[in-house]
Parts: C-alpha cells; sequence; structure tokens
C-alpha cells in the first residue's frame, strides 16, 4: 500500500515516513500542497496523509481540488492536524476529508486509523 | 507588469528544463523547435506531438516553477456556485473559470498562469482574494461547457 505523507515539516515528515514504513507502508513524500498535487497525478497512491497549513497551497485547498477530481473522487485523504477545532474538523469533513489524526498522536492511533481508512 | 518578452523568456527556460532534467534530448527539443515554427504551433505541444514527452511531464514543471496548481477540466468538475460568480463574456474574455470557493477565498483556472491582468480583474469583478491554478486547451472545452449559468 502506497501513502503519500505531506507535510512541510521535514523533521515530521522524515519521522512519520521512518514509522510508515517499519509498518510496511511504501511511502512517497511531498513538502507543499503544490508537490502533492503533482505527485497525486503522476504517481496515484491509496492513500494520503495531509497537514493544513503549508506554503504555496494549504491542504484544504489540496483536498478540494483532489474531491472535484473524479479520479480522486474516492482516494482516501487523512488531515494531519495541531488543531482540534470543531470549526477546522467541520471544514474538513465539508471539502471530503475521510478522518483526522493529531500529528503528536501515538503512531498505533495513527496506524488504526490509517487502516481503517483502508478498509483493513 | 510582465511583458510579452518576459512571459516569452520565463516558458523558454522551463522547456529548457526538460533538457536539463533528461526529459527530451536536445535533437529531440530542436526537433520541437523546427516543428514549433513550421506549424505557427507552441514548442510544448511539438513535443507531445512528436511523442517526445507527455504533457504531464510539462504540467509538473510548469507547476513547480510558477508554484500553482495544473487541473486537468477533463476530469474535474467547477462547483456551479463558484462559476456563476463570474459573467460568460468575463469568463471568456478573460480565460478564467471559476473551480471552487470556500470562504473568502476563490480558487480559478486561468489558461495563461502569467496572466496578472486577469487575476485581478476576478478580484475586482468578485471582491474576493483569488488563488490561481492552470489549465491547458481543456480550459477552452471546460469554458463552453460550464460557463452558462445555469
Amino acid at each position: 500500500m502506497k501513502v503519500l505523507l505531506v507535510d512541510d515539516n521535514t523533521f515530521n515528515l522524515k519521522l512519520l515516513q521512518k514509522r510508515l514504513e517499519e509498518s510496511g507502508f511504501e511511502v512517497a513524500t511531498a513538502l507543499d500542497g503544490i508537490k502533492a498535487l503533482n505527485a497525486v497525478r503522476t504517481d496515484p497512491p491509496d492513500l494520503i496523509l495531509l497537514d493544513i497549513m503549508m506554503p504555496r497551497l494549504d491542504g484544504y485547498r489540496v483536498c478540494k481540488l483532489l474531491r472535484m477530481d473524479e479520479r480522486f473522487m474516492t482516494l482516501p485523504i487523512i488531515m494531519l492536524t495541531s488543531k482540534a477545532g470543531e470549526e477546522d474538523r467541520m471544514l474538513g469533513l465539508e471539502l471530503g476529508v475521510n478522518d483526522f489524526i493529531l500529528k503528536n498522536a501515538d503512531f498505533q492511533v495513527i496506524a488504526r486509523v490509517i487502516n481503517k481508512c483502508l478498509d483493513r | 507588469m510582465r511583458d510579452e518578452k518576459e512571459k516569452k523568456v520565463d516558458l523558454q527556460n522551463i522547456l529548457g528544463q526538460l533538457v536539463a532534467w533528461e526529459i527530451v534530448s536536445e535533437g529531440q527539443y530542436e526537433q520541437a523547435e523546427h516543428l514549433s515554427r513550421e506549424r505557427d504551433i507552441s514548442v510544448s505541444e511539438s513535443l507531445f506531438n512528436l511523442r517526445f514527452t507527455s504533457s504531464p511531464d510539462i504540467y509538473t514543471l510548469v507547476s513547480e516553477h510558477f508554484g500553482i496548481p495544473y487541473v486537468d477540466l477533463v476530469y474535474l468538475t467547477p462547483d456551479p456556485d463558484a462559476v456563476s460568480l463570474i459573467a460568460e463574456n468575463e469568463a471568456i474574455k478573460l480565460q478564467v473559470l471559476p473551480l471552487f470557493r470556500i470562504g473568502n477565498f476563490l480558487m480559478v483556472a486561468i489558461a495563461d498562469p502569467l496572466d496578472i491582468t486577469a487575476m485581478d480583474r476576478v478580484k475586482e469583478i468578485t471582491g474576493l482574494e483569488v488563488g490561481k491554478s492552470f489549465s491547458d486547451r481543456s480550459l477552452l472545452r471546460a469554458l463552453r461547457y460550464f460557463v452558462w449559468v445555469e
């Protein structure tokens, strides 16, 4: 299963990439929303872990563009967030986010949410 | 504001990257330039017609270079509420298609990513913060389908 991990924080990116790879996932990475969209278009993943606050194009806009595209309407998208505000969650759900994970969540929780979204 | 000459230099640089990244060879690039002059079409279109590169390679390059997303309007359906924000004649004149609105932000697809005048006009018409994505000739087709306000 291929996961596209999108985060502008390279430390968080590398850390989560390592944990995901240790758990058997193939991981592609992108440092901003533009790179994420290009990566999805050229080599579609099975699931996206998407940060919200990013340069050039934020996670909400990436999510909206993907959900408007008939090729990626059902691609599972999990938002990585340091925010737990109801408004952010509501907006994410309206835009078609499948689930949310707090960035500082335990990896077991992260893995469980990913597997749930992948129906495994 | 950027003039036409500057635009051409920019696009030339991007296409030059195709050679630097070994997506096409120098010989292939020269052949495409020749075809472009002969048929009065763009170098990128010539590269695609000659099957030296798939067009997504070019779109990725342009997207990275300008820091704006590429959208393929063959697969993407704009939100009707966003489309209705700009009158048909303006949209066609500006070669701009509204895609979606999130709060005070409007995302549009534009044929020319360097057309600042069109973006300013969209801001003026809608009063919204406007972000751009770019599209190719599929924009023209999409404009015909979506721009009439239902």
